[in-house]
């Protein structure tokens, strides 16, 4: 198991280096795109929008959606990709189960990804004016289980890829409906059982309020963890589902 | 080694209720250190048999066995004791290089290899001054030398080859049969699938011919090409006019005319058939010029099986 997530930690960062300009292109996107809602409202708004109290939870909240978008696009584009390319049969051939070795792919991508977007979210509060003063450690343990959840619903679109092949444009939507996750205010408990929303929740609390990871409740850490489990196990289940269905329909390296 | 039982696959016809047969009732056995060859004509069943033995198909009806394993209840366990090269040029990623393809393959099975060893399965197949270049700026047929590198690298008892020769060169394809008879010699047990008689006549041990997804004849190739041999002669008759008439009285056709020879081609089932014939040709004062046997090749076995479905 070691040597099969090393063996896709490198192949993770080899493709980082050689699609660079793919990867500083999304990066960059997702910075303009900030920029642009944060000068674009405030140039509409003039100087009634005060965004002094929130920025921090805008900033924090826009990074956890792209960390959140990030993971689950990336198996589903993953899988695309990999049939495109025809080496999907080649890695379902391998004696360590599929699932593993997107699993291992997810993980890979996510340190990847928290090491370009943690800088990117402390370079934008420099640049809006504002200094991100909140504990790395929680906002680090929030990010990777909020992300779990990512990673099952990555594995479900991984799995009807799997199966339909051309899914980009409902990969779309489950991008922008993901915005809302992350944005919810959590008034009503199950809320906070949508995907994200009780990371994203917690994350605001600590961006807003300076709270730090043993100041959350033992509820707040229970359904924290409990919303990614359920997600991240429901992932696998929908993925063996469509799996077991493109080998029976013998789609699994047609594109 | 592996045991396929009563392999059935159908996938349902676009916009109709019906199934197509993809495999239809195919059994087969390999036996450990052997190479075996699967050999048809386009969408014969080979690639999908092939599929179903590494799991990535999984068949309607019968029973896989790798090592005693089951693909269908095990498939993960019974996936460690092979290696597969599929069809085309799909195996490999192509904007890495051979060597990190086959750290990366290796890695994932599990396996970690050390670069002196990949280096020299990369040598073995001539690929050395190429290992660190990308796949995609490889020829058609290093791309394929680099996947049986990737295949070779996992180090597993048992190779599956689907089309292994496909894009190779002559002189790749001569080597190529030498490192299968070298693999062989080292325990290696392989399963190939290909169109390449030269292939086939070279290396394999066994031979399965299959036709609309069945297999029609399973055999040793010796015994195929003794039985062929055995059966096809060419005889050479004067023709004095009437030769022609006779023959056809005889019911024998397909005869060719030049000059005063006349040619014609046998396929007897048995000796005896051809003494009776000889007999008859008496009877009728049909001079014989020659009788020769005919050299035979797996193109004409092939061609033989697969259009008529018995030689």
């Amino acid at each position: 198991m070691l040597n099969a997530f090393l063996a896709n930690f490198k192949k993770s960062w080899i493709e980082f280096k050689r699609y660079y300009f793919n990867t500083v292109s999304n990066l960059a996107t997702f910075l303009i795109f900030f920029y642009l809602i944060f000068f674009g409202v405030k140039a509409i708004g003039g100087s009634t929008v005060n965004f002094t109290d929130t920025l921090e939870g805008i900033i924090v909240g826009y990074f956890m959606w792209m960390m959140f978008i990030f993971s689950f696009q990336g198996v589903a584009w993953g899988i695309i990709d990999e049939a495109q390319r025809g080496t999907l049969e080649q890695v379902f051939a391998s004696p360590i189960g599929f699932e593993y070795q997107m699993l291992f792919r997810m993980i890979s991508d996510f340190v990847f990804n928290v090491l370009f977007a943690v800088p990117l979210m402390y370079f934008v509060a420099y640049t809006t004016g504002k200094r991100l003063s909140f504990d790395l450690g929680t906002l680090l343990y929030l990010l990777v289980v909020g992300t779990l959840s990512a990673l099952g619903i990555g594995m479900i679109l991984g799995g009807i890829a799997l199966v339909f092949k051309r899914i980009s444009s409902f990969i779309q939507i489950v991008t922008i409906g993901s915005l809302g996750f992350t944005m919810f205010d959590l008034s009503k408990l199950w809320y906070r059982f949508l995907p994200m929303s009780q990371a994203a929740h917690l994350m605001r609390r600590l961006a807003l309020e300076g709270f730090r990871f043993r100041q959350f409740t033992i509820s707040d850490h229970l359904i924290l963890w409990l919303v990614a489990l359920v997600y991240l196990i429901a992932g696998v289940v929908v993925f063996r589902g469509f799996e077991k269905r493109a080998m029976t329909s013998g789609t699994l390296g047609q594109y | 080694m592996i045991r396929v039982k009563n392999l059935v696959k159908t996938y349902p016809k676009r916009g109709s209720k019906e199934r197509l047969s993809a495999v239809d009732d195919v059994s087969l056995e390999l036996k450990s250190e052997e190479i075996f060859a699967l050999l048809g004509p386009n969408g014969a069943g080979k690639t999908t048999t092939i599929k179903s033995i590494c799991g990535l198909i999984v068949p309607d009806s019968g029973e896989i066995e790798i090592k005693g394993i089951s693909v269908l209840k095990n498939r993960t366990k019974a996936l460690a004791h092979i290696s597969v090269v599929l069809e085309g040029n799909r195996n490999l990623y192509w904007r890495m290089t051979p060597m990190e393809n086959i750290a990366y393959f290796c890695g994932i099975r599990g396996k970690s290899i050390k670069k002196s060893e990949a280096v020299e399965i990369l040598e073995k197949l001539g690929l050395s001054e190429k290992k660190n270049e990308l796949v995609h700026k490889l020829s058609r047929g290093m791309q394929q030398k680099a996947a049986i590198a990737v295949c070779l690298a996992a180090d597993t008892e048992i190779l599956l080859l689907d089309e292994p020769t496909l894009g190779l060169d002559v002189n790749s394809a001569v080597e190529f049969r030498t490192l299968l008879k070298d693999l062989q010699r080292q325990g290696k047990t392989i399963l190939l699938s290909t169109h390449d008689m030269n292939l086939v006549e070279a290396v394999a041990d066994r031979v399965a011919i299959m036709s609309n997804g069945k297999i029609v004849v399973c055999e040793e190739k010796r015994k195929l090409l003794d039985l062929f041999k055995a059966r096809g002669y060419r005889i050479k008759l004067l023709s004095n006019g009437t030769t022609g008439e006779k023959l056809t009285q005889l019911g024998l056709s397909g005869w060719k005319k030049d000059g005063n020879i006349i040619e014609i081609h046998l396929n007897l089932s048995s000796a005896k058939e051809l003494y009776k014939i000889i007999e008859d040709f008496r009877l009728n004062q049909i001079e014989i010029e020659s009788i020769e046997k005919e050299l035979v090749n797996f193109e004409k076995i092939f061609i033989s099986y697969t259009n008529s479905g018995s030689p």
